[in-house]
């Protein structure tokens, strides 16, 4: 019964793997009468975007999970399936992910690495903890930029240092392509961050989100691209919107310290925030998280 | 620094007994019944359990109430016959992190002489990059736990000379944020007191000393770690954890520091947080226990002096001075 | 900074537990999952603090990461507020003093002879939860309310301090209506699950 409903819910995470973006385990015995109808997990209707499994039957399902995960053929899609259930359950089994980066890595294809990011995306929703869920994520993100984007980027590149200035269509079309490369780089870059505050919205000052979103700003160049730019200052909004109603979020405070640092430490951004962190420190007394990054702030100040 | 007097018998209101009980306990159960997801997602890193466990038992001087065959044997299971690396539990994947517990497990032991010493520093040693970071060889991530990981390791097996030791003492330091003296998990990541601990005890381990002034500058920010409960926190506002009362405190002693908290109001706040009605620490008071805080915890204790205990913990190590080898030992 | 739950609660010790007579919560920032989960709390807890503050006295408790504030006039009408630590604890209680005049001046007869849980309707509970979400705004209201902030005393307590003796927490959960069992299962595993 508890292989079905691992099957089944292999099935789920694969159909829906688009639309669900929050995971929990729910204590539904004893909340109602569910009788024999007793579900292992359920989605909020079909397409749903909310995955719940009882809390009483986890346990079984994920013995269950696992048993299948093991026997099966690594190598095929069915138990790759499994082995989502598995981690959705039990996130910090480091060796299931590591057998998914041998498995994706092996096929290379970009749009299955983008869905186990989105996969991640689903676990991390109750695990933000995770930390071998965050590395697999940083993994996957790796690969998708080194040797997806930048690989195709680098090369057009290489090409124009030759000194060509004739477009065949042949550029041209690789031009087209660097153009979306790039758009989809954005597009990841935005989502990882995004991800990281929702993480910070709902789970206050998570070590390894913070982390990980200090690293993501590491892939922004501010000095080559306009775009990278305006998205160093995108960030540095989203942030300060975030602290000026969270004064005790010294962990935002860092992550404007590593923005502000990107964009080359501007004095007049730096003063800027000096004065606002003064403000608040007024009108809020007594936070050391507001004290600690003034410091910080002067400290960059400083080092200029 | 003013030392504390060593004490001959525990603080009032220390729970030994239920302490030893409740570890012996998890033990059995660990063995029998894995009724929970809890209890089964902590399978694959079991061996950091064991060293929790049995470091706990050592310090509350219960340990030979364990089979340590039977862990040794379990241990030496865990190796990986290619490369020499340890993983968490039979048939998982090797990493430093891992390699360390289980060469920990096995030095609580007394049972260092059952693996190739030279294996397994060699394994380690092709962990380190180019930059002297050590990396995780399924996932390429790299930060300060892996080397703190990798220096143990090679400190316990007596084999530092094979890895460029300069380079680690590079990446520590690119980790080391100027502003307030602290160290993250990757470079310009916030200030994290677990993360300063292994940053710190990786530097200890290399030989290198913090400049004094910059050692002024992170025992304040660590004394800062101080709550109004008496408790350490890990950064600036968040909660105050048992947990700290090891990685913060330690990292106080290791500055020569100590006094710079009030240690009585510390001792309270630990003892708060045992679990009266299971036994063992918890993270918080009220919380239920589990074996990572009851772990450390007691580490806060013996280095506070507050509990009569014949295993003397190294603050850098971890691991009680008696079972150290004689090269290995630091103060 | 933010406000989990404002409600307004009767405790004349005419009936056996507080009774609540409005509330108002704000779980946007909760996961779907807690969301449920967090109302229970913020009633529970609500009504476990009120029933504990001496009559007309104030008093902040905290709790996990949260501030509970409450406020008990001497009268037996109360306010209780869950905010999280952030909140400014002057502008919680002026808050809750404002409310209070308010909810009086419009159901004075009505409230006292309120026995059970009721949910009168009270707009200005609803438009409070909403716009005090970012302190600044109380500003306008916490000038007016100059003077009573001079002599306005906040006891600070902890849970344990403040339930009876032998009781904990735990036992009052374990028993609680406000909570269903899934609230129940949460707060066990959210104890051991740090
Ligand atoms: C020899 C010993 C004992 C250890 C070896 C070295 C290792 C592996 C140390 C690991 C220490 C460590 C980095 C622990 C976890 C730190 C972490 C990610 C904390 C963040 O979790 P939060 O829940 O955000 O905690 P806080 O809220 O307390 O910051």
């Amino acid at each position: 019964m508890m292989e079905t409903a691992a099957r089944e819910l292999a099935h789920v995470l694969r159909s829906q793997q688009t639309t669900l973006d929050e995971f929990g385990l729910v204590a539904l015995a004893g909340e109602e009468d569910l009788g024999e109808a007793k579900k292992v997990f359920f989605t909020d209707g079909d397409g749903g975007s909310k995955l719940g499994v009882d809390l009483g039957s986890g346990a079984a399902l994920y013995r269950a999970a696992r048993t299948l995960y093991e026997t099966g053929n690594k190598e095929e899609e069915s138990t790759q399936d499994m082995a989502k259930v598995v981690l959705l359950l039990s996130a910090d089994y480091e060796t299931v992910w590591n057998v998914r980066k041998m498995y994706l890595g092996k096929r290379n294809n970009v749009e299955e690495l983008l869905d186990e990011i989105r996969f991640t995306d689903l676990v991390l929703s109750k695990h933000y903890k995770s930390a071998p869920t965050w590395v697999h994520r940083h993994w996957a993100l790796q690969q998708i930029l080194g040797q997806h984007l930048n690989k195709e980027q680098g090369h057009d590149e290489g090409e124009d240092n030759i000194g060509s200035k004739r477009q065949s269509l042949d550029d041209r079309n690789r031009d087209e392509r660097t153009k979306e490369n790039r758009l989809q780089r954005d597009t990841i870059l935005q989502h990882e961050l995004e991800i990281c505050q929702r993480v910070a919205a709902s789970y206050y000052r998570c070590y390894n989100a913070w982390s990980y979103r200090a690293e993501i700003l590491g892939y922004f160049d501010a000095h080559n691209s306009m775009e990278d730019r305006k998205a160093l200052h995108h960030e540095r909004l989203r942030l300060r919107s975030w602290f000026v109603r969270h004064v005790s979020d010294h962990s935002a405070m860092n992550q404007m310290l590593c923005v502000l640092r990107a964009l080359g430490n501007p004095p007049d951004a730096l003063e800027a925030e000096i004065t606002l962190a003064s403000r608040l420190a007024v009108r809020y007394p007594g936070h050391e998280a507001l004290w600690r990054y003034k410091r910080g702030l002067v400290y960059s100040l400083l080092q200029r | 620094e003013r030392e504390l007097r060593k004490r001959d018998g525990d603080v009032d209101g220390f729970m030994r007994e239920k302490h030893v009980a409740y570890v012996l306990d998890f033990w059995r159960k660990e063995k029998e019944t894995k009724d929970t997801l809890e209890m089964l997602s902590i399978e694959h890193i079991r061996v950091q359990g064991v060293f929790w466990a049995f470091g706990s038992l050592q310090i509350l001087s219960a340990q030979d109430k364990v089979n340590t065959e039977e862990i040794v044997a379990w241990a030496l299971k865990c190796q990986d016959k290619t490369s020499a690396g340890f993983a968490g539990n039979v048939g998982h994947d090797t990493n430093v992190i891992n390699t360390q517990f289980a060469v920990y497990v096995l030095a609580q032991c007394g049972a260092l002489d059952k693996i190739d010493a030279d294996a397994v520093a060699a394994y380690v040693a092709a962990r380190q990059q180019p930059d002297g970071s050590f990396a995780d060889e399924w996932s390429g991530e790299k930060d300060t736990r892996y080397t703190c990981c990798a220096l143990f390791c090679l400190q316990i097996l007596g084999r530092l000379e094979v890895v460029d030791l300069a380079g680690a003492v590079r990446y520590v330091l690119s980790c080391r944020n100027a502003a307030d003296g602290g160290f993250g998990q990757v470079p310009h990541a916030e200030s994290h007191a677990a993360f300063t601990y292994t940053a710190l005890g990786a530097l200890k381990v290399a030989g290198h000393e913090l400049p004094a002034d910059e050692a002024d500058e992170l025992a304040w920010w660590l004394a800062e770690r101080q709550c109004d409960s008496g408790g350490l926190n890990g950064r600036p506002e968040k909660q105050a954890d048992v947990c700290y009362s090891f990685w913060a405190l330690t990292c106080l002693k290791m500055l020569g520091r100590i006094d710079w908290i009030d240690r009585d109001r510390l001792c309270k706040f630990i003892l708060e947080c045992q679990d009266e009605d299971a036994g063992g620490i918890a993270d918080r008071p009220g919380n239920v226990s589990d074996l990572f805080h009851t772990f450390f915890g007691l580490c806060g204790l013996e280095l506070l002096h507050s509990i009569a205990t014949p295993a003397q913990i190294s603050p850098v190590l971890a691991l009680p001075m008696s079972v150290l080898p004689p090269h290995a030992s630091l103060c | 900074m933010k406000i989990t739950g404002i409600s307004i609660l009767k405790w004349k010790e005419d009936t056996a537990e507080p009774v609540f007579l409005a509330s108002a919560t704000e779980l946007s920032s909760f996961g779907f999952f807690q969301r449920g989960t967090a109302a229970q709390f913020v009633k529970f807890i609500s009504r476990t603090l009120i029933k504990r503050t001496p009559a007309g006295k104030r008093q902040t408790v905290e709790h996990e990461g949260n501030n509970v504030h409450t406020y008990l006039r001497s009268d037996g009408l109360g306010c209780a507020v869950v905010a999280d630590a952030e909140y400014p604890e002057r502008v919680a209680f002026t808050i809750m003093s404002k409310l209070i005049e308010q909810f009086h001046s419009q159901y004075a007869q009505q409230w006292p002879t309120v026995m059970e849980d009721a949910t009168l309707s009270f707009e200005p509970l609803d438009q409070a939860i909403i716009e005090y979400q970012d302190p600044s705004k109380a500003d306008k209201i916490s000038k007016i309310q100059k003077d009573l902030d001079a002599t306005m005393e906040v006891m600070h307590k902890t849970i344990d301090s403040v339930l009876e003796r032998q009781v904990k927490l735990d036992k009052l959960v374990e028993t609680s209506e406000d909570l269903s069992m899934q609230s129940k299962a949460f707060y066990t595993t959210a104890k051991s699950h740090n």
